[in-house]
């Protein structure tokens, strides 16, 4: 994908390529003690030539973060 | 999918530690403080309103004595790397209903913010078969945990802790588990 903050919103996506793989995950955090607490995410792991992206929901929210 | 976690204190028979409970690590007796210097000589699970849930279990309790040996129970000093499964103090199982593989997964203490280490203590930690203590406050120092078997759409970490004070007074903080499912 190649940002180009020029181009207006509808082109961001228009050079965004397949990505070479997808990885579905699951991370799990779980705690006891001043914070008790567990939680499990759904990521989506997209794979590119150099970079990866993740797509992750938690149950309330979901983010994109780049990796 | 449901994945769950069950956390005990392990004894002569398991404390299971709830979300509205705490591990406590004192002096002698239930809930009497560790002074600044001193390690703990006793582990409990102390529930929300203050009850000692582990009394009768024999809970058992990991001393720090080096970096790589401990006092089981009050016992003569044991390299760490000897200490059975069933001598450690936290059982944590995981749960997923079927057959699947945690990876990655790391154990830590921290306080307010996961970088943070608790103020006031050190909290060490190992695995048993480890040969060393770590000190596992702040993620940054986290303590990597070996893949597991499955057994029975279970995995169960084994894990020593030890507490020891640098500061008087009551000292708190969180201890996390993570991992990745794949």
């Amino acid at each position: 994908m190649n940002f180009d903050k020029d181009l207006p919103d509808h082109f961001f996506f228009k050079s965004w390529t397949k990505p070479k793989k997808i990885n579905y995950l699951h991370p799990f955090s779980t705690e006891r003690g001043s914070v008790n607490k567990d939680k499990v995410y759904s990521v989506a792991e997209l794979e590119f030539d150099s970079y990866k992206i993740q797509i992750c929901i938690d149950g309330e929210s979901c983010w994109i973060k780049k990796c | 999918m449901t994945l769950t976690f069950d956390w005990y204190l392990q004894g002569s028979s398991d404390t299971k530690i709830d979300d509205t409970d705490k591990l406590l690590f004192s002096s002698g007796e239930f809930d009497e403080r560790i002074v600044a210097g001193k390690c703990n000589d006793s582990t409990h699970v102390k529930t929300d309103v203050g009850a000692n849930k582990s009394d009768g279990n024999s809970p058992n309790n990991n001393k720090y004595l080096t970096n790589s040996t401990a006092s089981l129970n009050g016992g003569l000093p044991r390299n760490i790397n000897t200490v059975l499964d069933s001598e450690a103090t936290i059982k944590l199982e995981l749960n997923l209903g079927d057959d699947f593989q945690v990876e990655d997964a790391i154990f830590y203490a921290y306080q307010e913010s996961s970088n943070v280490s608790p103020d006031g203590l050190i909290f060490y930690s190992a695995e048993t078969g480890n040969s060393k203590w770590s000190d596992i406050g702040g993620r940054g120092n986290a303590l990597e945990l070996g893949d597991k078997t499955i057994d029975s759409n279970k995995q169960t970490y084994y894990l020593l802790a030890s507490v020891c004070l640098t500061a008087g007074g009551r000292q708190t903080g969180t201890m996390k588990f993570e991992g990745v499912i794949k």
